[in-house]
C-alpha cells in the first residue's frame, strides 16, 4: 500500500503556476538578513548605555523613541493631503516610493488613508513610511523602507505590503507589531481589548468589563480551527471604551487561550446585523475554506 | 562567506529544489499562492542561516521542517508577505493560476485533519520513515503510527472507490 501510496500521492497534482523570480526570494532575504543585523547592533548599543559609555548612537533604534516606546505610540498621521501624489511616470505596479531628496511619492490614484512617519525611527538620508492606502480598490497596508544595510554602501528600497487583517485592531497596532518583530522583539499587541481569560480550572471566561451577549463553547469551527478536543468557544461580545460588539472565537492549545476577535459594526464585513448563528455559520465556512477569521 | 557566493549558492538550490518544495507545500495546505507564501517564508528563512546550513548540507531538511512545523490553517504574522507592488499591478506577476486537475485522492489528503496530513506527506509521500517522521513533527512514534493508519484508512477508501 505505502509504494502504491506514494506513487497515487505524487500523480494527484501537477508543479503548479511559475515560480516568483528568485531575485524577490534573494532580495527578501537580504533584507531579513540585514534586520536581523541591524536588530543585534540595537542589542549591543542597548548594553553599551546600560553601561554608561557615552556610546554615540546614529543607527536605526538608536535614537528617538524606544521600540516599546513605538509600539505604544506610533503618531499615526491621518493625511491624506500631506502625502501629494506626484504625476510623473510611474513603473507598471509601482504605488509609492522616495524621490531622490527622499520625499515619499504617492501615484496619482492612490487613495492614502493614513500614514505613520517613521515608524522605524530611522535618521536621515535612511527613511520609513507605514501607509494604509487604496489604489484601484485594493485595500492595503505598506510599510516602506530606504536603509542602508549594515557593511553596505548605499541605501536600498524596501516596501512590504499586506491586504488587512483582523488579526489587529487597525493600521497602527499592525505597524509596530511588525516593527517590534523585524526589530527581534516578540511582536507589539494587537489592539484588541483582552475580553476573555482562561482560569487556573482551565475555563474560559470574561474579563472585567466584558459583557457576554451570547456564547457557546461548541461553536464546531471544523478541524481547521483546532483539532480534535482541543477546548474551542464562540461569543458575541460587548467590550472595550467604545463598547463595540465584537465576536470571538476562541481555543485552549497547550495550556494557552488564543482568541480570533472580529469587529461586526465593520460595514465593509458585512456581518452588521448579523444574528450570532449567522455569525457561526459564517465562522465555520471561513475555516472550512481555509481564509480563516483574520 | 562573500555576499556574492551566498547569493549564488542560494540561487542554485532554489533554482533546483523549489519545485519539490513548493509540492510539499502545496501538498500540506492545498492552495498554490498560499504554498508560494509558505515557501516564500521558508527560503527567506534559509537565506539568513544559508553559511551554517549550507556547511552542514541541511538546507532542504531545513526548509521542509519549516512547511511542515507552519501553523497553515491560520497564523498571525507569517502572511506579511515582502512583495513589490500591489497583486495583479506588477509587471513580474506571475501567470494565472491554470486550472489544476486535483485528484478524488488529494481532495481527500485536504480533507485530513493537519495532523494526519502531515504524517501522510511525511511518511508516505516523502518516504521518511516512523522515527523521522516522529522527530520532525516533534511526536511520539506511536502518534506517528495512529494517525497514518486513521488517514491511510481514509485515502484507501478513496483509491479502492475508483
Amino acid at each position: 500500500m505505502t509504494d502504491t501510496l506514494h506513487d497515487e500521492l505524487d500523480a494527484a497534482f501537477g508543479s503548479g503556476p511559475a515560480h516568483r523570480p528568485v531575485e524577490v526570494t534573494l532580495g527578501a532575504g537580504r533584507r531579513a538578513l540585514r534586520r536581523r543585523r541591524v536588530s543585534a547592533l540595537a542589542g549591543a548599543v542597548a548594553v553599551a548605555a546600560v553601561l554608561g559609555t557615552g556610546f554615540a548612537v546614529s543607527s536605526p533604534g538608536g535614537q528617538g523613541r524606544s521600540t516599546s516606546e513605538i509600539a505604544a505610540d506610533p503618531s499615526p498621521m491621518p493625511s491624506p493631503t500631506s502625502v501629494p501624489a506626484v504625476d510623473e511616470e510611474w513603473s507598471k505596479g509601482e504605488v509609492v516610493r522616495y524621490a531622490d531628496d527622499g520625499t515619499l511619492q504617492v501615484r496619482p490614484g492612490v487613495e492614502v488613508h493614513e500614514r505613520i512617519e517613521n515608524p522605524y525611527d530611522f535618521v536621515p538620508p535612511e527613511r520609513s513610511d507605514a501607509l494604509d492606502l487604496t489604489f484601484r480598490g485594493q485595500r492595503t497596508w505598506a510599510i516602506l523602507t530606504l536603509d542602508r544595510a549594515a557593511g553596505e554602501e548605499g541605501l536600498q528600497f524596501g516596501a512590504s505590503m499586506a491586504t488587512p487583517s483582523n488579526g489587529w485592531a487597525d493600521f497602527a497596532h499592525y505597524v509596530a507589531d511588525q516593527v517590534s518583530v523585524d526589530r527581534g522583539g516578540s511582536g507589539a499587541p494587537s489592539g484588541w481589548p483582552g475580553t476573555l481569560r482562561l482560569t487556573a480550572e482551565g475555563e474560559v471566561v470574561p474579563t472585567s468589563g466584558t459583557e457576554v451577549l451570547q456564547r457557546t463553547d461548541d461553536p464546531r469551527l471544523g478541524d481547521r480551527f483546532a483539532p480534535p478536543g482541543v477546548p474551542t468557544g464562540a461569543a458575541l461580545l460587548r467590550a472595550g471604551e467604545e463598547r463595540r460588539e465584537l465576536f470571538v472565537v476562541w481555543r485552549v492549545e497547550g495550556g494557552v487561550l488564543e482568541v480570533v476577535t472580529t469587529p461586526i459594526d465593520d460595514p465593509s464585513a458585512n456581518l452588521v446585523g448579523a444574528t450570532f448563528a449567522e455569525l457561526l455559520s459564517w465562522a465555520r465556512g471561513q475555516y472550512a475554506s481555509g481564509e480563516g477569521l483574520r | 562567506m562573500s555576499r556574492a557566493s551566498r547569493d549564488e549558492e542560494f540561487s542554485d538550490f532554489v533554482a533546483a529544489r523549489q519545485t519539490h518544495l513548493r509540492r510539499i507545500a502545496y501538498a500540506l495546505c492545498g492552495d498554490w499562492h498560499r504554498a508560494d507564501d509558505l515557501l516564500q517564508t521558508a527560503l527567506v528563512k534559509l537565506y539568513v542561516a544559508w553559511p551554517r546550513l549550507h556547511r552542514d548540507g541541511r538546507e532542504e531538511a531545513y526548509v521542509r521542517q519549516i512547511l511542515v512545523q507552519a501553523n497553515i490553517d491560520e497564523s498571525r504574522r507569517p502572511w506579511r508577505r515582502e512583495r513589490p507592488g500591489l497583486d495583479g499591478l506588477d509587471p513580474s506577476a506571475r501567470d494565472p493560476l491554470p486550472v489544476e486537475e486535483r485528484s478524488a485522492l488529494f481532495d481527500a489528503l485536504q480533507s485530513l485533519p493537519l495532523a494526519q496530513r502531515r504524517v501522510v506527506v511525511l511518511r508516505h509521500w516523502l518516504g521518511l520513515s516512523v522515527e523521522e517522521t516522529a522527530r520532525e513533527l516533534g511526536i511520539a512514534p506511536g502518534t506517528v503510527k495512529s494517525h497514518s493508519s486513521r488517514a491511510v484508512e481514509r485515502l484507501q477508501a478513496v483509491l479502492t472507490a475508483r
